[in-house]
């Protein structure tokens, strides 16, 4: 098992990715005890920036508002 | 067609209404006569979704585009029924984004490794917007595969124009790309990748660093942060594989190979299976080939539709390593049993 650090932390996943969506069950079960966040996108595939660039931007400038 | 900005004024004006009367659009979007006809359809140009409503027919062909993702229309008419009005659209709008993007600076830097093994080719992404963005603190992008050399350029200007951050490195991992030294095959490793992350942030003079690490490279920022944690500000993980145990690897590209069968048929799925084994033969350029086959063809699925994706460029193929794709997967997962 590959733990998390507390480093704050962002998951993001598109909900048609090829590699599936167990990972996402996974890595919140690894997240819980940390302070990331998850975030499944839809009608998403592998590449997030291409396929949702709009909304990738919007959590990530959530995201990154937070951290200075 | 001056230049892509007297495109845009074009288009900005087309919308408007100010070159085409309400007559003229009117006749766009409603067939006035019974010869004409019309229709809405969906297609994918580059990955992206585009709506486009056609109307033909009384010797003349029109098309209004839409692509929702980028907030951009344009509509063509033309005398010509033959010509390829959405070809000229794509070609337009792709001008027209173009000339909207903001233009970054990009440098290039050769980092020596730690142990003076390999050197690693960078990219250096700033733009002048520092004062405006939401972090000072440089980011690091670490690229999937593993196997393949960076493609997260794209990634990087939209973090750039989103102004998150006003500073972004890239590079090739060890191995691939303009990080391997011709036939030569550097050692790999789970520390040799994270002392190579940690000699590009030195490099740049970073005390720390914003992670953003894309498939494969979202399990190499989760070990680079567990083994130099006060070097890390944060991370983003995009579509991150192997974040568990081994095993979920294993089962995970299972689950790939049942879904490529599926897309792509039985004979794709031969020629990939034949391309993996070939990956694994002691002969570099044998090896090569065959990941760039398997690349080639695994690639197009990472689109939620195969069939409206890019064609990977050569010269994106020739920096693909078998003997680091194999080499990588080894070393992770000696690492995750470790754990």
């Amino acid at each position: 098992m590959m733990p998390l650090t507390s480093t704050p932390c962002l998951g993001i996943f598109g909900d048609c990715d090829i590699y599936g969506a167990d990972r996402v069950v996974s890595f919140c079960e690894q997240n819980k005890f940390t302070s990331g966040q998850t975030h499944v996108i839809r009608n998403c595939g592998h590449l997030v920036w291409v396929n949702q660039p709009k909304e990738l931007v919007r959590l990530l400038s959530s995201f990154y508002a937070k951290r200075g | 067609m001056g230049s892509t900005e007297a495109v845009g004024s074009f288009l900005s004006e087309l919308m408007s209404g100010k070159v085409l009367n309400q007559q003229s659009m009117d006749l766009l979007w409603t067939p006035q006569i019974p010869q004409m006809t019309c229709g809405l359809h969906l297609r994918h140009h580059k990955g992206m979704a585009i709506y486009h409503k056609e109307g033909g027919g009384a010797g003349c062909n029109s098309s209004i585009h839409f692509r929702p993702q980028q907030n951009l229309a344009a509509c063509v008419i033309t005398s010509d029924a033959e010509f390829d009005v959405n070809r000229l659209l794509d070609q337009v709008l792709d001008c027209v984004v173009a000339s909207l993007t903001p233009k970054f600076s990009i440098e290039t830097m050769a980092v020596a490794s730690r142990e003076k093994d390999v050197i690693l080719h960078t990219k250096y992404l700033t733009t002048p917007n520092a004062s405006t963005t939401l972090t000072a603190v440089p980011m690091v992008l670490l690229h999937g595969g593993p196997g393949v050399p960076d493609y997260l350029q794209d990634l990087a200007s939209i973090l750039l124009q989103a102004n998150n951050c006003s500073r972004v490195i890239c590079f090739d991992q060890r191995g691939v790309g303009q990080s391997r030294d011709g036939s030569k095959q550097v050692e790999i490793s789970m520390g040799l990748m994270v002392s190579d992350i940690e000699c590009i942030r030195k490099g740049y003079g970073a005390n720390r660093i914003h992670l953003v690490g894309h498939s494969w490279g979202g399990a190499l920022a989760q070990y680079y942060a567990m083994k130099c944690p006060n070097q890390v500000e944060s991370m983003v993980l995009l579509s991150p594989t192997a974040v568990a145990q081994g095993s979920d690897w294993s089962d995970m590209e299972i689950n790939v190979m049942k879904f490529n069968a599926k897309k792509g048929g039985w004979v794709n799925f031969l020629y990939m299976g034949m391309a993996s084994l070939a990956m694994i033969l002691p002969f570099q350029s044998v090896a090569d080939y065959g990941a760039q086959q398997l690349m080639k063809r695994t690639m197009k699925n990472h689109y939620v539709d195969p069939n409206s994706a890019p064609e990977p460029a050569s010269s994106f193929l020739s920096g693909v390593s078998g003997y680091a794709c194999i080499e990588t997967k080894m070393r992770l997962f000696e690492t995750l049993q470790l754990q």
